[in-house]
């Protein structure tokens, strides 16, 4: 089952709620990353028992297998947690979701938000020998807007020309503001691979990109479905708080492991020694046992059920997806489905979110009664829908039973249509399904990533073809400054509108960044975007 | 037939276990002690007990319950697949074997083709075109199933055909049709009811394949095959129950029909006993 | 005999063009895109188009499958959908696991099958024979990926005695190599092993009841020497049979095995490939796979007439 539903799937990863409920933002354990807009240079995570020991090699079992070495056409979740070690972005987030100073070291809004002018890091040099600089992060900005079969061209849309201003000056001037230009950025599209190897691999090289980037680790050999070998960059930039150079493993071996019992059957023997990914069944007896180190954070994923709202469809009437939201047990799923592990949630604004709101419990309580009611008043009888599960998963096909009986107490009737994954996927496309789907979404770093394509009218993501002026507005609010209180101001008032008053789909979850290492190593934590960061690992000997 | 019978107690005995599976499907809602679709997720994953004599699964339900009323869906695959081979199976052979020439060469070759065709594989194809509901996946075992009743067929019509008291037929002007149905087919029966017992064997397995493979039938629907898929991922938390009990379920289904089928083709054609 | 070869050569070629064609129409038939399955997060209709265009997925079907047979005839099976890696590379890369995995299976079943067979059929009737026949009836009822789930459960993850699952190659770690090879192997054997047996039991029990086995006892001959010397010779026809079948068809044998223990053999790839719509590894790994079925068929017959003189091809077929 390796395919792409494991890239939906993997939200059914869990963790246990750490005790951060209650806090009103991000909170992230330990010490801290350095701060934003300041040349200071990537610090170790919480003090470990004892000074970081250089050397070493280490095995990280990820999974699913990387199909695209390559950030331009990668379109995998998984991908990423390679390129992270591989490729430097222009800018990153540190463990608390905060966004800090990476390949550039400063950034500039002016002109009404209309251009970023970034200051790069100097002596910078991509593993193959080659040259970082301006030149470079205008050839990489300029191929992930423009090259044929990008991924990366809607994450940059906003961007009209860049400019190199000087070696390592360069400037973008934006066709309009957008907030979320910097979080797009953190990742994938603004990574900078080299010029010189991207051209010498040719059609080949997203299979075979050693020697690219300019990160912590080279890429020296892939394996498919085997495993692919990381080596230490002994000329990275990055030294951790007292100055040593980072980072501090010479070798990782990422092993693509899809079974998750596989996946943690290798940790406890020890065959591998890093792994992101368990299965919330296993959490409990994982911190019983005691071999392994479990960390948890809460994560920027979610996961809802999303209705076909479009005209002539059963859901047209808002009442009616109310009516499924309130009568849904979200807390029963949390527990029974996710044992526990993971968040409950109601919107698509997630935890490390700034914009978050923590008292926003919509729903706190299965309603039934109330769903009743409100189906009750729309007056066409009882409720009854299609509801599309992919075959292969067992987790995916219990939650469906589950929120099948759920509803049945409200006397709505979900009918369970089991299809390839790759069907779902079409009439999603097509917004040709009847009832309801169930795929959720990886989760981006700025809230604009986790709302404006998929409730804003007629964008790529809104499957549930919803549309509401009042969230349209609000949203190309939020898009066009970087002011931090009006942007939470406006998100917020979307989320209810969205989440409440006219759903555009019911949001119960959201999921969890996970860590599970072996005692020896140390220096890692949880990010929130469940992505890790191996420059600040070390082995204890 | 009886005198067979009587002589030959293997016969009752895979006779009487099928009947009795065959009851069991049919009285299920007798047998079963629970509703085997109602979710109570309090009493999820609980082991075998007295409450429930083979525990719950993730979704509170009652196990037992659960592969009494399975052996529904397995039996009728079983029984409908097999029938589906069957009938285009002999059919095709019997037309390949009499009429010969062009319609044999063509047939043959389509019938080469199925067969070359890796056989899970031809199923998991047909249930992924066509949907991954039970019906898909009893069209899809019964095409599996179709070659080997042709080439059983087919042999014996060739055989058959060129005996004395079908050419008497054939100089006496008996039509086709009622040469092929009156006189061959009897004759080739003998062979084609023991590969039917054990094509059901087979079907049974396959249709738990297919299900573990995700491609069977629907839930909430309890199928053997799909609850054994389900509840796999329990196993390395060694809550074994779910599994064990469609999985004995399986085996005793599969054991029933090869084990009939084997004393049928004992009792009926001693010259099949050489090709085991 | 070379005429006769040579005419099961040549009617290969319609059968392995009828093979693809079905596999073509089936994975056609099925609902979906691939190009959304594999887009992952990608949802812009106008780079999804490019995609299709891309993956020649944009012309019509006919046209689509000439132009695959064309490229195929020539070597080049295309590249994956999912992963853009050329097909025959993929497959080669997967073909170790899955013979290394196949052949131990067939070396085990077939080794049992002997012993024991023979045994059954020397001792007729006895108790150790009743007991092989129930245990082999009960070898082929049960469901192989139940008994590959028993075996990880209990010989894996109860008593630790072996990995439940995962792969690593021979060259890398020959000792864990083996030690992972154990359970998928016992699994994939047990039912060719029932079936094995069974046909080495009757083949042996078929052949001694020939003259000239009990002339060889008549003179006086010890019974392992009859044994050995002449039962076994003509028994082993058939068994021949069965064994070069199962060479042929070890793709297909391994499909489920290599599923429940993740070993990521040809049959791994297949389910995977059908599921997602990887229309070109599905259509090469057939080919590939009914290919080698039929070859191996050929060969054992080939096999069969020089092992059984009485055997003479040329003759109108039955």
């Amino acid at each position: 089952m390796s395919r792409s539903v494991k890239l939906f799937a993997f939200l059914a990863t869990a963790g246990l709620l750490i005790a951060a409920c209650g806090d009103s933002g991000p909170s992230a354990p330990g010490a801290q990353q350095s701060a934003p807009g300041t040349a200071a240079s990537p610090a170790p995570a919480a003090p470990a028992a004892g000074r970081p020991a250089p050397g070493g090699t280490l095995t990280f079992v990820l999974e699913n297998d990387v199909i695209n070495f390559d950030p331009l056409v990668s379109r995998a979740f998984v991908d990423r947690n390679v390129h992270y070690q591989i490729y430097d972005s222009l800018v990153r987030i540190d463990a608390a979701g905060k966004i800090i100073p990476w390949l550039a070291e400063k950034w500039e809004f002016s002109d009404g938000d209309k251009t970023v002018t970034l200051s790069l890091r100097k002596n910078v040099t991509y593993h193959d020998g080659t040259a970082f600089d301006a030149d470079s992060v205008k050839w990489n900005i300029d191929r992930y807007r423009t090259a044929k079969g990008s991924a990366r061209s809607g994450e940059l849309a906003s961007i009209d020309t860049v400019e190199v201003v000087d070696p390592s000056t360069v400037r973008f001037k934006l066709k309009a503001p957008f907030a979320g230009l910097l979080a797009n950025l953190v990742d994938r599209a603004g990574m900078m691979v080299s010029r010189k190897a991207v051209e010498a691999g040719g059609e080949d090289f997203t299979r075979k990109a050693f020697r690219a980037g300019t990160g912590p680790f080279i890429l020296t050999e892939a394996i498919k479905d085997d495993h692919m070998t990381l080596e230490k960059n002994p000329n990275w930039w990055g030294t951790d708080k007292d100055g040593n150079k980072l980072p501090y493993l010479d070798k990782i071996t990422v092993k693509p492991i899809t079974n998750s019992d596989v996946r943690l059957t290798n940790l406890k023997t020890g065959d591998a020694h890093v792994g992101n990914n368990i299965a919330g069944k296993d959490v409990a007896g994982v911190k019983a046992e005691g071999t392994l180190v479990y960390q948890e954070k809460p994560g920027l994923s979610f996961a809802s059920i999303i209705p076909n709202r479009a005209p002539g469809f059963v859901f047209e009437d808002a009442r009616y997806v109310r009516a499924v939201s309130m009568a849904i047990d979200r807390q029963e799923i949390h527990e029974k489905v996710f044992f526990g592990v993971g968040a409950i949630g109601y919107g698509p604004i997630a935890p490390p979110h700034f914009a978050f709101d923590p008292a926003f419990k919509p729903f706190p309580k299965a309603d039934a009664d109330g769903a009743k009611k409100l189906v009750a008043e729309v007056g066409k009888g009882a409720l009854t829908f299609e509801f599309l599960v992919s075959s292969g998963d067992p987790q995916t096909l219990q939650l469906a039973q589950l929120i099948q009986a759920q509803l049945a107490k409200a006397e709505i009737t979900a009918e369970i249509k089991q299809l390839q994954f790759s069907e779902i996927l079409k009439l999603q496309d097509e917004k040709s399904f009847k009832g309801a789907t169930l795929i959720g979404w990886s989760g981006r770093i700025d809230p604009d990533g986790n709302t404006y394509d998929h409730v804003f009218t007629d964008r790529p993501f809104n499957d549930s073809s919803y549309s509401n002026a009042d969230v349209d507005k609000a949203l190309d609010e939020q898009r066009a400054t970087t002011d931090e209180a009006k942007r939470k101001a406006a998100l917020r008032k979307a989320e209810q509108t969205m989440v409440v008053d006219d759903p555009a789909r019911i949001w119960y979850r959201f999921g969890v960044a996970q860590l599970i290492t072996v005692k020896a190593l140390q220096g890692l934590e949880p990010y929130p975007d469940q992505l890790i960061r191996f420059q600040f690992a070390w082995l204890k000997k | 037939m009886s005198w067979y019978l009587r002589r030959n107690p293997r016969i009752v005995i895979g006779g009487t276990l099928v009947a009795g599976l065959l009851l069991i499907a049919i009285f299920a809602p007798l047998i079963a002690p629970y509703d085997p679709i109602a979710v109570d997720a309090s009493q999820a994953l609980e082991p075998p007990g007295s409450l429930h004599w083979l525990g719950t699964d993730d979704l509170g339900r009652d196990v037992f319950s659960r592969v009494v009323y399975g052996s529904r869906i397995s039996l009728s695959v079983g029984v409908i697949s097999v029938s589906i081979g069957f009938i285009f199976g002999v059919s095709i052979g019997l037309l390949a074997g009499y009429l010969g020439g062009l319609v044999d060469l063509l047939a043959m070759r389509a019938i080469d083709a199925l067969l070359a065709f890796p056989a899970l594989v031809l199923a998991i194809a047909i249930t992924a075109a066509l949907g991954p509901q039970i019906q898909n996946a009893m069209i899809a075992i019964g095409v599996v199933a179709i070659p080997a009743y042709t080439r059983l067929t087919r042999g014996q019509v060739l055989s058959l055909r060129e005996r004395d008291f079908i050419l008497a037929a054939r100089m006496v002007g008996v039509p086709t049709l009622r040469i092929v149905l009156r006189h061959i087919f009897p004759n080739a029966s003998n062979a084609l009811i023991v590969q039917a017992s054990l094509a059901t064997a087979f079907a049974i397995l396959a249709e738990a394949a297919l299900s573990f493979l995700g491609l069977g039938s629907q839930p909430p629907q309890p199928s053997w095959g799909q609850d054994i898929n389900y509840s796999q991922r329990y196993l390395s938390n060694l809550k074994w129950w779910m599994s064990a009990g469609p999985g004995i379920a399986i085996f005793t289904a599969v054991f029933a029909f090869n084990f009939l089928g084997d004393a049928l083709r004992d009792a009926l054609d001693p010259r099949l006993r050489r090709a085991a | 005999m070379t005429q006769y070869v040579i005419r099961r050569l040549l009617l290969m070629i319609p059968v392995a063009f009828l093979v693809t064609i079905i596999a073509f129409g089936l994975l056609r038939l099925a609902p979906g895109d691939p190009v959304l399955v594999y887009a992952g997060e990608e949802r812009d209709p106008v780079s999804l188009q490019e995609l299709r265009v891309l993956y020649g997925l944009d012309k019509p079907l006919p046209v689509q499958y000439i132009v695959w047979l064309q490229h195929a005839v020539r070597g080049d099976l295309g590249r994956s959908l999912r992963t853009r890696q050329p097909v025959s590379e993929a497959i080669i890369e997967r073909l170790p696991a899955t013979l290394e995995l196949g052949l131990a299976a067939i070396a085990l079943s077939t080794s049992i099958a002997l012993i024991v067979g023979t045994i059954a059929a020397v001792k007729r009737n006895s108790f150790v024979d009743l007991l092989t026949s129930s245990i082999t009836l009960a070898a082929v009822s049960l469901p192989n990926f139940f008994l590959g789930l028993i075996l990880i459960l209990v010989l894996g993850l109860a008593l630790r005695m072996f990995p439940p699952g995962g792969y690593v190659p021979f060259l890398e770690d020959p000792g864990d190599n083996l030690r992972r090879l154990v359970l998928p192997a016992i699994t994939l054997a047990t039912a060719s092993m029932a079936v094995n047996l069974r046909q080495v039991r009757s083949s042996l029990l078929d052949v001694f009841s020939h003259e000239y086995i009990r002339t060889a006892r008549a003179k006086g001959l010890r019974e392992s020497t009859v044994i050995a010397r002449h039962a076994m010779k003509n028994a082993l026809i058939p068994i021949v049979t069965l064994i070069g079948l199962q060479i042929g068809s070890v793709i297909e044998g391994a499909i489920i095995t290599e599923t429940i223990f993740f070993w990521p053999g040809v049959g791994r790839l297949l389910v995977d490939s059908i599921t997602g719509l990887d229309y070109p590894v599905v259509q090469a790994v057939v080919l590939v796979s009914a290919l080698s079925f039929m070859l191996s068929t050929l060969a054992v017959d080939m096999l069969y007439a020089w092992l059984d003189p009485r055997i003479s091809y040329g003759r109108s077929r039955t």
